[in-house]
């Protein structure tokens, strides 16, 4: 009897044990059993929650594997997050190719987490083809270290049937777009008078605010940082940026054109533009999408202008998505990977077939009115690459939007592009997230303090220690 | 050896739970403590710091703000949402009907999805005229309130929609207590001319002082660690009044990507919340051994 307890007990813990290593496995090896080079696909969709796009998925790779018999597709469901990438990427376990934000580049480049792709991206004419611009964007040192995949830049996005309301139309019967920072807030005000609603919302809470705040002071001149000899200096504790943060108590409290709710995210931006509660904010095309997805707003009924001009400057923001590679892949990973990008359409030609797929989406989009078709947001392509010209012929056959409401931001010139703030960025639309709240509770907020504040704090708490 | 050796069978079944509560629990808090002591470049240890993200972070007014913060949580909590139950559990007692509809009702909040209450409490205090509060006020010719972005204020509306959510729940621990208590006592009492508030301060009260006292450290314990309701309802606003030592670490580790902050934080959390826990065991030895 005792014997049998021992046995059993030995079982169960063994049992336990195995269970227990199961969840442990190691790292993979590179090159399949069959010899295939091993290419772990991340972003892979669920097929549960998203059955039609994982069939889809499931056919790309099949049809991929035919034409590279010598690569076999993994799929992974992993998408990057903050909370999951830093233990993956030290564990050696990110997927071979997986998609990450721009804002995060920095922190993996600098984290030594990235592939260097230059050799790759020549070899396979991505080098040339990409928008120059964003090239720059994500090199160091001369090294290409993404590919990207999506870009965005900052616009107006507005709700025309409330300029409607309120008679601020053009003799065409286009809304009549802002021009400048005083035009809008005094538009915003017209709009909060005639109709009731908020003129202009600014998101103010999960870091959004800070970041729409910085494209916005951009354009009164103000600098939020720059490198010395001695390391990072803070540096909006500047007139210029008192001026913009006034802007915005202004819009709260002389215009009366923003809405009384200080805690406004990025949805609640869509919601409030789509549902017809706010004219305008400042916003990239996806918040456009959520608008009409979510909310059933009319598209004809949607505007998208360009960034207005400020007191100093003309310039907005950009960014987009890209696709990484870890430093662990190996050569013939990366080149697999660039072929999956290619067969996936990220290359700078398109042929008979994928235009006639790209047109077939263009067309279900409009159909099924998923979506605005016709705001053009800043591409990763050249000008002069058959992507770009396509996309500009597709936009304009299947627009949902009407053109002449999205005419200024589609059109490219006059205004330059920037990109994010380059140190402790989330750092610094945290505590300019404070700063905007403050004003928008209180009247009497006294904007120079907050920000020689919020200043002092960015120096002593985060840029002193970089690079430490 | 002997001792293993005599013990095996227990051994072989406790050894697995052992190594799951070492890798799950103890080991994360040691490499949560070691990390408070390094610089960090993404997840991965640099080079000894010493005391000094210790310093950075205890050099941060925001830091002293935010420890004020969660101490009023705490004291809201307490004034708000510790007699409630307790006042409930003894009015459940004296239900003669339908005993069994309130303890449902009363229970109902505590199977609702957390962020479901969350969204429902923004809602209920949204500051234009769609909130129902404000619906409220305007049906009595008030202005509109801002409610969770009046700084001197958020905290309590925030712990107000928690006490909502988890007062029926902590009720029903008091009840299940109270149940214990002989009838014949009440009956007693009565027939002595004792009224409610006499049987209620001479039989109720010292038969729950035991878990009353457990569930207010408890409940000191709980709240001090509060981090989700304010991230969902404010996001630590406006301009950081509702903003908590673990709303704090979480930005520092998972949106700021300075894990040694975060766990700094975390442990003067710790060690705050050890403190308290051993007063809590030293409470609950001294009520088992009563």
């Amino acid at each position: 009897m005792k014997r049998r307890l021992r046995l059993t007990a030995l079982f169960l813990a063994a049992a336990m044990l195995g269970t227990m290593g199961a969840g442990c496995k190691g790292k993979n090896s590179d090159i399949a059993e069959d010899g295939r080079v091993i290419l772990t696909v991340g972003n892979w969709p669920s097929k549960e929650a998203d059955p039609k796009g994982y069939e889809l998925q499931e056919t790309k790779k099949e049809q991929f594997e035919k034409e590279n018999p010598d690569v076999m597709v993994v799929e992974d469901e992993w998408a990057y997050d903050l909370q999951t990438f830093a233990a993956k990427a030290e564990g050696g376990t990110l997927p071979t190719i997986y998609q990450t934000h721009f804002t995060e580049a920095k922190k993996i480049i600098d984290g030594g987490y990235a592939a260097d792709l230059t050799e790759c991206a020549k070899k396979y004419g991505l080098y040339s083809a990409i928008d120059h611009n964003i090239v720059e964007d994500i090199s160091r040192d001369g090294k290409m270290y993404f590919i990207p995949m999506s870009s965005y830049d900052l616009g107006i996005m507005m709700n025309t049937a409330l300029f409607e309301e309120a008679g601020l139309v053009e003799a065409d019967g286009s809304p009549k777009i802002p021009q400048t920072f005083e035009e809008l807030a005094q538009d915003a005000q017209i709009i909060r008078e005639k109709t009731g609603k908020a003129g202009f919302v600014l998101p103010t809470s999960e870091n959004m605010g800070g970041w729409i705040f910085t494209a916005l002071a951009w354009n009164f001149g103000a600098k939020f940082m720059e490198e010395t000899e001695d390391g990072w200096k803070s540096t909006f504790n500047s007139p210029e940026c008192v001026e913009a943060l006034q802007f915005v108590k202004d819009l709260r409290w002389k215009y009366n054109a923003l809405p009384v709710n200080s805690n406004i995210n990025a949805a609640e931006i869509s919601k409030l533009i789509g549902t017809g509660q706010a004219a305008m904010s400042i916003a990239h095309a996806g918040q456009a999408d959520a608008c009409i997805k979510s909310y059933g707003m009319d598209p004809k009924k949607l505007g998208f202008a360009k960034m207005p001009s400020g007191p100093k400057d003309h310039v907005t923001m950009k960014g987009g998505a890209y696709f990484a590679i870890p430093n662990t892949a190996t050569e013939k990973q990366i080149d697999a990977a660039f072929r999956w990008l290619a067969f996936n359409g990220t290359k700078p030609t398109l042929t008979d077939e994928e235009k006639e797929r790209i047109e077939n989406d263009y067309k279900v989009k409009k159909e099924e009115n998923n979506g605005v078709i016709g705001i053009l947001g800043l591409s990763i392509w050249s000008e002069e690459t058959q992507q770009r010209q396509f996309a500009k012929e597709m936009a304009a056959k299947y627009a949902t939007i009407d053109l002449k409401n999205t005419e200024t931001f589609n059109d490219k010139t006059g205004i330059s592009y920037q990109i994010e703030e380059p140190m402790c960025a989330q750092d610094l639309y945290s505590l300019l997230d404070g700063c905007i709240q403050a004003v928008i509770n209180d009247e009497n907020a006294d904007c120079a303090a907050l920000l020689e504040k919020a200043s002092s704090d960015f120096q002593t708490k985060f840029l002193d220690y970089e690079g430490k | 050896m002997r001792f293993f050796k005599k013990n095996f069978s227990a051994w072989m079944l406790i050894i697995p739970a052992l190594i799951c509560i070492y890798y799950v629990i103890i080991r994360p808090q040691i490499t949560g403590i070691t990390w408070s002591f390094y610089n960090m470049q993404g997840y991965k240890v640099t080079t000894f710091a010493g005391l000094d993200n210790y310093k950075r972070i205890l050099a941060d007014n925001q830091f002293y703000r935010t420890l004020f913060n969660t101490i009023q949580y705490v004291i809201w909590s307490l004034v708000v949402g510790f007699l409630l139950p307790i006042m409930i559990a003894v009015m459940l007692n004296e239900a003669v009907h339908m005993r069994n509809t309130f303890k449902f009702l009363l229970y109902f909040p505590s199977v609702l999805p957390g962020v479901a209450i969350t969204l429902l409490w923004y809602m209920v205090y949204s500051p234009d005229a769609s909130g129902l509060l404000n619906i409220v006020l305007s049906k009595f010719g008030f202005a509109s309130y801002t409610w969770l972005q009046d700084e001197n204020w958020t905290i309590l509306y925030i712990i107000l929609s928690m006490t909502w959510a988890s007062a029926g729940a902590t009720a029903l621990y008091y009840f299940a207590s109270l149940q214990g208590v002989s009838r014949e006592l009440y009956e007693a009492a009565t027939m002595d001319g004792a009224g409610f508030f006499k049987r209620m301060w001479h039989i109720t009260l010292p038969h729950m002082s035991g878990i009353i006292l457990l569930m207010f450290v408890k409940q000191i314990i709980g709240v001090f660690s509060i981090m989700e309701q304010p991230m969902q309802m404010t996001d630590g606003g406006p301009n950081g009044a509702s903003l908590t030592l673990g709303l704090l670490s979480y930005r520092y580790g998972f949106v700021n990507g300075r894990p040694q902050l975060a766990m700094a934080v975390g442990v003067v959390m710790f060690v705050i919340l050890m403190v308290m826990t051993c007063f809590y065991y030293a409470l609950d030895k001294k009520i088992s051994d009563n």
